[in-house]
């Protein structure tokens, strides 16, 4: 196990056409992170944002600029092969001529372990994983996910210091998915290592995370428990990214007439509030982002919102179903009560829990306010 | 490429935690499709073992315990396991193996005698019956002494008294190991030196495989679960 600290990382690689370098591609761009000893953290991000880059800088495959330091030591000079960090692909890349017990053992004889420390150390990892039974078997008749379960086992047997997993799982249907996650979270709490989990899927995240980076062009935007990325994002990128059904921020303005606010929408609709915070008052006047969680906002049948938009669009997600409603030129995503019955384009009211409210900085997207108080 | 290769990276159907393991020759077949490149690297390591020729009991022993986890579908390593096996019953399979051996060339060649004498004796059929039972006897019990060393620490004497009592209980699988192997050896025989390639390639470890899969039921049935019932009567 390691405490990881990467300060200031920056990474490129060439996209080539016929062999010839035709663009350099900035994947990290000046990202920092402190990783603790023995902590799972899930970065996630948009495709493209540099997820696996990182992975690879880590794991000592990739060139990059800055520092990585693995409980204070600087792993610049420090080959891949001689970093005692296990990585997981989103492919299995299990040796096919081998079973998965030689798979498992492959790492170990070359660390020139005693035979019996071999067996037994494959034969506990197997038994946390539920792969007894294909020990004796070639990958090839495996399914993706025995395949992921010996890869995860040939990872962990080694003992490393930290274990990458880059989107392990992304193969898999949900349900083994699920399986897999749980797997993996008796794994950790068996062995402790510090283990880093990229993955685009914001379910596993939440389930595996102690803590969730989310990334965005190769910068870390921001890093927190699940629950606190839920509930206080930083910027509106992180509001909108993480969390599902996901957060659609409206532009309004702020207005004030004594000790009330009040946030006025493009279609003349006005929702007032009481806030606690001093910040808001140098956006008096300003246009600002609205964001609301889906869940937080409610279409009502009976009109007595504090809200009010057209209905664009009804969908069911887990049965449940959401409104989008359009505001002047944007869009907002609310639980809806009527269901299937809002016509497309009937108006609809909405009630907003105001004390979930999140305003935004329009330029910047920086966040400004976690909770408007109480509702006027 | 991939008309002549794998796709490795296509997934297979996956193997059931459970699956309904078949008995008798299935179930042998089964083995030899899953261990076959396995049985080839056991047979060149257990001709490997047997060079000193003396150290050949010691050499059948290991390559027994190798085809034993073969047939309990267990993991090993070959090379490794091979050799700490043979080590480790080195002493006791040399004293049993040519114990098992002395007997045989006494039986062998009484048979041989009484046969001669009987020509001009009839009545010298009998001895000459009775040791060629014992001879038998002597190679049925091998199919289960070399096994039972492998994989069960007992005394001398309740190895020949467990090797002796088995021979009756599975009687049924030695026929039908005796049935299958006789004939195969008097080819093998007959049509030596050309089969010495099939015995260099594969030929011990597969016939090997084909008595331990014969006789392990018997001996965990009968042996193994005993002596963990009743650890106090290994002598």
């Amino acid at each position: 196990m390691a405490k990881l600290e990467i300060g200031h990382l920056c990474a490129e690689y060439q996209i080539k056409k016929r062999g010839r370098p035709v663009q350099n591609v900035r994947a990290l761009n000046d990202f920092s992170l402190q990783i603790e000893d023995g902590e799972l953290i899930v970065i996630t991000g948009p495709s493209g944002c540099g997820k696996t880059t990182l992975l690879r800088a880590i794991a000592g495959l990739q060139e990059y600029s800055g520092c990585i330091r693995a409980d204070g030591a600087d792993l610049a000079s420090v080959p891949a092969y001689r970093r005692n960090f296990s990585m997981v692909f989103q492919e299995s890349n299990l040796y096919p001529h081998l079973t998965a017990f030689e798979n498992m053992a492959f790492g170990l004889q070359n660390q020139k372990l005693p035979r019996e420390e071999i067996v037994t150390r494959i034969e506990a990892a197997a038994k946390t994983l539920d792969i007894e039974y294909l020990l004796n078997r070639r990958p090839k008749r495996m399914s993706l996910g025995q395949r992921q379960r010996v890869a995860l086992g040939r990872a962990v047997v080694r003992n490393p210091d930290v274990l990458l997993l880059d989107e392990p799982f992304s193969n898999l249907d949900a349900p083994l998915r699920a399986e897999l996650c749980r797997a993996l979270l008796d794994l950790h709490s068996k062995y402790g290592t510090t283990t880093v989990f990229v993955t685009h899927e914001q379910a596993e995240a939440i389930q595996l995370g102690d803590r969730i980076a989310v990334m965005r062009q190769g910068r870390l935007e921001e890093a927190d428990t699940p629950d606190r990325l839920l509930r206080f994002p930083r910027n509106v990128f992180v509001a909108s990214f993480f969390g599902q059904p996901e957060l659609q921020p409206v532009r309004c303005r702020l207005e004030k007439s004594g000790e009330t606010y009040s946030l006025r929408f493009q279609n003349g609709g006005q929702a007032a509030f009481c806030p606690d915070s001093e910040r808001l008052s140098g956006y008096i006047g300003k246009e600002v982002l609205f964001g609301i969680r889906p869940d937080d906002i409610l279409e009502l049948p009976n009109g007595r919102g504090n809200m009010t938009g057209v209905a664009a669009l009804v969908e069911n997600r887990a049965n449940r179903y959401y409104v989008h409603v359009q505001i002047g030129g944007d869009t907002l995503i609310a639980a809806s009560m009527s269901g299937l019955r809002l016509g497309r384009g009937s108006e609809v009211s909405l009630h907003a829990d105001l004390s979930r409210v999140m305003l935004f900085d329009a330029g910047t997207g920086e966040c400004i306010l976690h909770g408007a108080g109480n509702c006027v | 490429m991939k008309i002549w290769f794998n796709n490795y990276d296509k997934p297979g159907p996956g193997i059931e935690r459970n699956p309904v393991v078949r008995k008798g020759a299935g179930g042998f077949w089964d083995i030899f499709k899953r261990e076959w490149w396995q049985l080839v690297k056991l047979n060149w390591v257990f001709l490997l073992g047997c060079v000193p020729l003396v150290t050949i009991p010691a050499s059948i022993t290991a390559m027994c315990w190798v085809l034993t986890t073969m047939a309990d579908d267990r993991p090993r390593f070959l090379w490794h396991d091979f050799w700490r096996v043979f080590r480790r019953d080195f002493r006791r399979s040399l004293l049993l193996g040519w114990l098992w051996l002395l007997g045989c060339a006494v039986a062998g060649i009484a048979v041989w005698f009484y046969a001669s004498m009987a020509r001009s004796r009839p009545l010298l059929w009998a001895p000459a019956a009775a040791m060629l039972a014992l001879f038998a006897e002597l190679l049925v019990m091998s199919f289960d002494l070399f096994p039972m060393l492998a994989n069960i620490s007992l005394g001398i004497r309740r190895y020949i008294q467990n090797a002796f009592c088995l021979s009756f209980i599975h009687a049924k699988t030695n026929l039908i190991l005796l049935l299958i192997l006789i004939p195969l050896f008097t080819v093998l025989l007959l049509t030596f030196p050309y089969s010495a390639l099939f015995l260099f390639a594969i030929g011990f470890s597969l016939c090997g495989l084909a008595i331990v899969y014969g006789v392990h039921a018997p001996i965990r049935k009968y042996v193994f679960e005993t002596q963990e019932k009743h650890p106090d009567r290994s002598d």
